[in-house]
């Protein structure tokens, strides 16, 4: 019996690991061979955690991130700019809140509504027995021919038909969120310029109505 | 049927392209959503007829720079932190006990070797599984080794793609969109406010001056003569009324 595996050059010694997370310091600073610092992940909870976001984080999800930060630092930015006159920073900072509302809710709406239907179209034996194990359908759900719905592999290439689970899921939130920025190129235009311009005045409205019973008892209070 | 196989070469493309990386998706999704988001939101400023023209010479710029600092800065800060973290995962400088233990057991490089190749934890594994396919494709034609040996080859092969689907590149993946979300965060909601706005503001300062140029009627300087060169209204009744009148075929004194 010849095996052919023969990685050229493996450091096999678990020693040189210097654990930094379990003791705040080298455990083998003498390994000569390897400088760097090394975070060994220990608790479970964490790890769990970094492969959800790897399995099951989507464009969606990122969107929304995105967007609460968003939220939460730009309108501070604009509110701060000192290089403006106070008129331009007040509609500034009420277009920021406009479009960052605008554009969060219709994004990860559309996102999520788009990967949605990609999935709904993209199944195969090896989505089914995921669902299956995870016991998000029943036995007797489960398709095991798709021969009879060739219309839940609609949207598989040619090809991949038996792909497996991770690669179909990564693929459903690729196709889905391709699809979903093509239709935001017409909701862009229909949806979010109209609502952001809405809201725009909206806000404006707003702080110049809070902010002149403030500037009267200001003047007032100055006599 | 030209839509057909257009769709069908999309479906292929996408399909190799982001099957194995999320978090590549991520990115340039998001980045073309902010080029199209940007020009609508330039195109909704132009029409929004309640914001006066002196404030939208801020907004148009302010959108603008948004725009290019955000799409630019968007794709590079989080391509980098991205390939950083990727980098962090795959030589090993971020680790779980399990993927260093398997790494140990199946003599897969996890840590740098002075003068060695680049450690990619990832690629490592990969290399493993296809040598072991390559080896049982060999045995296979050539009729070499027993059914136990095929057997334990099997099962390597099995374990091991079990082990990267499962473990491995999930772990991989998840630091990676760590570094994909930080990115994100930090190029949109930090860098590009904090850029945009001096630029709009210098946009509008030297829009407004422009303007302002355009609108008034520059009269010349007063030329101020010399007190012995100044004609007052007194000369003009003494010297030019009092001159001899010159009738001409008009009416007009000259």
């Amino acid at each position: 019996m010849t095996i052919t595996v023969s990685p050229a050059r493996i450091n096999t010694n678990a020693s040189n690991v210097r654990n930094i997370a379990s003791t705040g310091r080298s455990q083998n600073a003498s390994t000569p061979a390897f400088k760097g610092r090394v975070w060994e992940v220990k608790s479970e909870g964490l790890i769990e955690k970094i492969n959800w976001l790897g399995e099951d984080f989507s464009s969606a999800m990122q969107r929304l991130v995105s967007g609460v930060t968003a939220l939460m630092t730009q309108p501070f930015f604009d509110l701060n700019n000192k290089k403006t006159d106070e008129k331009t920073r007040v509609t500034s900072t009420a277009r920021t809140l406009g479009k960052i509302i605008a554009g969060t809710t219709t994004g990860v709406l559309i996102r999520q509504i788009c990967v949605a239907l990609t999935k709904k179209y993209t199944q195969n034996e090896n989505t089914e027995k995921y669902l299956l194990d995870k016991k998000k359908k029943a036995a007797s759900e489960i398709i095991t021919d798709f021969s009879a719905h060739k219309n839940l592999q609609k949207l598989l290439p040619e090809g991949m038909k038996n792909a497996s689970y991770r690669e179909i899921k990564a693929y459903r939130g690729a196709m889905g969120t391709f699809a979903a920025v093509v239709v935001m190129l017409g909701t862009n235009f229909l949806i979010d310029a109209p609502v952001t311009t809405y809201l725009t005045n909206f806000f404006v409205k707003k702080f110049t109505k809070t902010s002149e019973p403030q500037k009267q008892l200001a003047v007032e209070g100055g006599k | 049927m030209a839509f057909t196989n257009v769709l069908e070469n999309v479906k292929t493309y996408l399909f190799k392209t982001y099957s194995g990386d999320t978090s590549k998706m991520l990115l340039h999704t998001g980045t073309f959503a902010w080029i199209t988001s940007a020009a609508a939101q330039i195109f909704g400023i132009v029409n929004n007829d309640k914001v006066s023209k002196e404030q939208k010479k801020f907004l148009i710029p302010q959108e603008m720079a948004d725009a290019a600092i955000n799409i630019l800065s968007f794709y590079f800060v989080t391509k980098s932190i991205q390939n950083t973290t990727k980098k962090l995962a795959s030589s090993g400088k971020i680790i779980t006990k399990d993927i260093r233990e398997f790494c140990v057991d199946n003599k897969i490089q996890h840590t740098k070797i002075k003068g060695g190749d680049k450690t990619d934890i990832g690629k490592a594994i990969l290399k493993k599984i296809d040598d072991i396919k390559a080896t049982i494709k060999i045995n296979e034609e050539n009729a070499i080794g027993t059914e136990s040996d095929v057997k334990k080859l099997q099962g390597n092969l099995k374990e091991l793609n079990t082990f990267y689907d499962e473990k491995y590149a999930s772990f991989e993946s998840g630091v990676k969109i760590v570094g994909s979300v930080t990115g994100a965060v930090l190029s949109s909601n930090i860098i590009t406010p904090i850029l945009r706005n001096p630029i709009a503001a210098m946009k509008q300062k030297s829009s407004m001056a422009k303007d302002k140029g355009q609108n008034e009627v520059i009269l010349p300087a007063p030329i101020i003569l010399p007190a012995q060169n100044r004609f007052g209204i007194d000369d003009y009744k003494s010297k030019v009324m009092a001159a001899p009148r010159v009738i001409t075929g008009g009416s007009m004194r000259v």
